[in-house]
């Protein structure tokens, strides 16, 4: 790692000068203005409007995002943007999960905005450099450098060759040339993509932080929607920033002791009670592998069965004896008592460019344990981790990567590819070596591995096109909505969860709604009503985190004693309470639950309206493939015969007897897609939009998202639908 | 008839709820009511069931 070469081959494009000023109340009151195009940097400021009806995160993100756009706007037109904005509660150190940023830009996959939450140390610590976004426009001709010294007040864009670009090499490099010290790496955060960025829409961007245990660069991810694919579109190598001073008051919030004893009454809880519960601590979100399997919820072939005998092999705790380092405090932001960011250390990679390196891989998360694992039949716990490596220093989403790997195993099952079309490459469920070269081709930007880099949405096109394959087939087995993969959990069976998945803005992520158990085995949510209101509050809440700079994982993944007994359990009132003490403790705007939703509702009917613009925010665009549904074919209906059988009699009424397996999957089908449309129909007027989906005035009004261009766009769908 | 979230469930009868939650609830954030009372996991060997109860076994799984 020749630090100094690089430097020398470091051409200034243009530099900034700017003044520290204090943090007020979770705001540095300004944002940072880059184009990459033109070289030009500048300030914009925080306007009361911003605060108001945007809040910060992703509410910034998307403001921004709307202004720089218009509805002809491509991911790779130079007018997208990447916005990248942690919110005012971002980076306190006194309650767990404080340090994410947001992260919304054009998705390539999608067409319309996306949204990524990432944990890391970027986005707190470019608020303490002093501002509250950073927006990226434009496409420089060579690879830049952007680097943010928030103690020295300068900003400077540098074209920068000599760099690697994969994420975990880049992310040592810069690191290892900004800070003055191995104590200073702490101070110093970087932001990459990596190689297979460049050559397909669901590339992702690595946030890191340095884990002083370990003394390694440890990577988090913006993984949803091919927000790496834009960056390296615009020759964005990587973007750092170096703040020297943290501490716990640099909010300066308005009143630290309600922060302080909220964070202290939440970390003697996970103390207590993690072990019991989801042991967050010892293996993180990988936990509920195997209890995904037990409930026949774990997506298994391309999604079509919940479960498999081999699970075995890839449960929580194989992870936890063999790979997963126990002990280390792995937060992803200071003061993280849940500290679920795992990692396997000195692991020997056995393929690939880095083949023989002893590496450290972040996770397994979940989503990677059954993306990169059971939906591709890979039940090896050595090779998950592997894809998993490479996923991340690729900058790979591994959610996209896993399912569209799930689809193409799926299709080559079914002879509609086969290893002519693929160039070889035998992609059979459970052929981990085969995955694994696919993900190698995405890097080198070659063979079937460029065709797959264009996600799902984009093969099926492909596949009809060139292939002669069945369109309706495709739509039916093929996991992506709006263009975006879905993510790792089986919907098939809980009407709640496929509205969660359909009825988001930006495609098929559970960020906004996980009900799976609360519907389909808790069954509290047994009406349209239910399932409505469900689907309206739990979006909003969650949105929320998204809007403030906060990890949602500490709201539900512990659970305080006590909550049984509260009135809506699953709402975990007091971690509620805590997080309306919190927003007051650093805003001082005196908020409480009801305007903690207002809030949401606002930035929510925004980004649908942002999708309108862009053209894809009505009620057609949020259909979904059947296999989120029910089951497609005779296999799937057989392999949970006695659970349909059952629901045809006592829910459609219709008796099973004398009819084929086929007559069966019909009848199941035509109730199932009926009971969606009911859904939404449920949802939109819950949520105060009409039939087709479109927020009424009234509505925006009410919630006060009520600003002349928004109205505008609502108007128009309206007369539209007229 | 024995209901448990409310959806009946045949061949629970003279079962205890701690057999009941071994065979069928393996995860370990739950709580569970017994005829609309709170019951606290020493007492699920006890509590047997009978025609007519309705059992809950609230799960509080989180999702990614």
């Amino acid at each position: 790692m020749d630090i100094q070469k690089m430097r020398d081959s470091r051409v200034l494009i243009n530099e900034m000068n700017y003044s520290i000023e204090p943090i007020e109340r979770g705001y540095a009151n300004r944002t940072l203005y880059i184009n990459i195009g033109d070289g030009s940097i500048q300030e914009k400021p925080v306007t009361p409007l911003m605060k108001e009806k945007f809040v910060g995160g992703k509410g910034f993100g998307l403001y921004y995002l709307w202004d720089a756009v218009t509805p002809e706007t491509k991911w790779d037109s130079p007018e997208n943007e990447i916005i990248i904005a942690g919110g005012p509660i971002c980076g306190i150190t006194q309650y767990p999960g404080a340090g994410k940023a947001l992260v919304c830009t054009i998705s390539p996959l999608t067409g319309i905005p996306i949204d990524s939450n990432v944990g890391g140390y970027f986005g707190p610590l470019l608020k303490f450099s002093g501002w509250d976004a950073l927006e990226l426009q434009g496409k420089a001709d060579k690879d830049v450098i952007v680097f943010i010294d928030g103690n020295k007040g300068i900003v400077r864009i540098e074209e920068a060759p000599a760099e690697a670009v994969d994420g975990h090499v880049l992310g040592e490099q810069l690191t290892e040339m900004y800070a003055d010290s191995e104590e200073d790496k702490r101070n110093v955060a970087v932001v990459t993509a990596g190689t297979a960025a460049e050559h397909t829409h669901v590339g992702l961007l690595n946030f890191t932080f340095y884990d002083m245990r370990r003394q390694a660069v440890r990577l988090k991810q913006a993984g949803r929607g091919g927000i790496g694919s834009v960056f390296r579109n615009k020759r964005i190598k990587a973007l750092v920033v170096k703040y020297q001073g943290v501490k716990g008051d640099l909010n300066h919030p308005a009143d630290l002791k309600p922060i302080a004893a909220t964070g202290i009454k939440y970390h003697k809880n996970m103390c207590k009670l993690d072990s019991k519960q989801n042991n967050m601590r010892k293996i993180g979100t990988a936990n509920i592998i195997e209890v995904m399997d037990r409930y026949d919820l774990l997506p298994t072939h391309n999604f079509k069965f919940g479960g498999h005998p081999d699970v075995y092999k890839i449960e929580s705790k194989v992870f936890i004896e063999k790979y997963v380092t126990q002990g280390l405090p792995d937060g992803c932001w200071y003061g993280c008592s849940m500290a679920c960011a795992k990692a396997a250390d000195n692991f020997e990679l056995l393929t690939g460019p880095y083949k023989g390196d002893k590496v450290v891989v972040d996770g397994p998360e979940y989503e990677n344990a059954a993306g990169l694992g059971s939906n591709c039949g890979i039940f090896d716990p050595q090779a998950i981790l592997e894809l998993n490596f490479y996923c991340d220093t690729y900058a790979i989403d591994a959610i996209s990567f896993g399912t569209l790997t799930a689809f193409i195993m799926d299709c080559y099952t079914r002879g509609i590819i086969n290893a002519e079309i693929t160039g070889g490459l035998e992609l059979t469920f459970g052929n981990s070596l085969a995955a694994l070269e696919l993900l190698h081709q995405m890097s080198r930007g070659e063979g079937f591995g460029l065709i797959a880099g264009q996600g799902v949405s984009g093969m099926k096109r492909i596949f009809v096109k060139e292939y002669g394959a069945d369109p309706s087939v495709l739509q039916d087995i093929g996991m992506e909505q709006k263009g975006l993969e879905y993510s790792q959990y089986m919907p098939k069976e809980s009407l709640a969860q496929q509205g969660g998945y359909g009825l988001t803005n930006k495609g098929p992520q559970h960020d906004e709604a996980w009900l799976i158990f609360m519907d389909m085995v808790n069954n509290q949510i047994p009406t349209f009503e239910d399932k409505a209101e469900a689907l309206h509050y739990f979006p909003m809440f969650r949105t929320w985190f998204g809007l403030y700079g906060l990890c949602k994982l500490p709201w539900n993944d512990m659970t305080p004693e006590g909550n049984k007994f509260t009135d809506e359990p699953a709402k975990i009132p007091e971690h509620v309470d805590n997080y309306v003490a919190i927003c007051n403790g650093v805003t001082g705007k005196g908020l409480d639950k009801k305007e903690l939703i207002r809030e949401s509702e606002r930035v929510y009917n925004f980004q649908r309206l942002f999708n309108i613009r862009m053209g894809k925010g009505l009620r057609a665009n949020d259909a979904v493939p059947y296999r989120s549904l029910g089951p497609v074919t005779p296999e799937e209906y057989l392999s949970r015969q006695e659970r349909y059988d059952q629901q045809m009699i006592e829910i459609i009424g219709i008796s099973p007897e004398g009819k084929t397996v086929e007559e069966k999957v019909a009848i199941t089908r035509k109730h199932r897609e009926a009971q969606y449309e009911k859904l939404i129909d449920a949802v939109y007027a819950r949520r105060g939009w009409t039939p087709g989906g479109v927020p009424t005035i009234e509505h925006l009004k009410e919630i006060g998202m009520d600003l002349p261009y928004v109205l505008e766009v609502a108007q128009k769908a309206l007369n539209t639908a007229e | 008839m024995i209901t448990v979230n409310g959806r009946t469930m045949a061949g629970l009868e003279q079962k205890s709820i701690e057999e009941v939650i071994l065979l069928h609830y393996p995860y370990a954030k739950i709580y569970v009511k017994y005829n609309g009372r709170h019951v606290e996991p020493e007492e699920y060997p006890q509590l047997i069931l009978a025609q007519g109860d309705q059992l809950q076994v609230i799960h509080l799984m989180a999702g990614g």
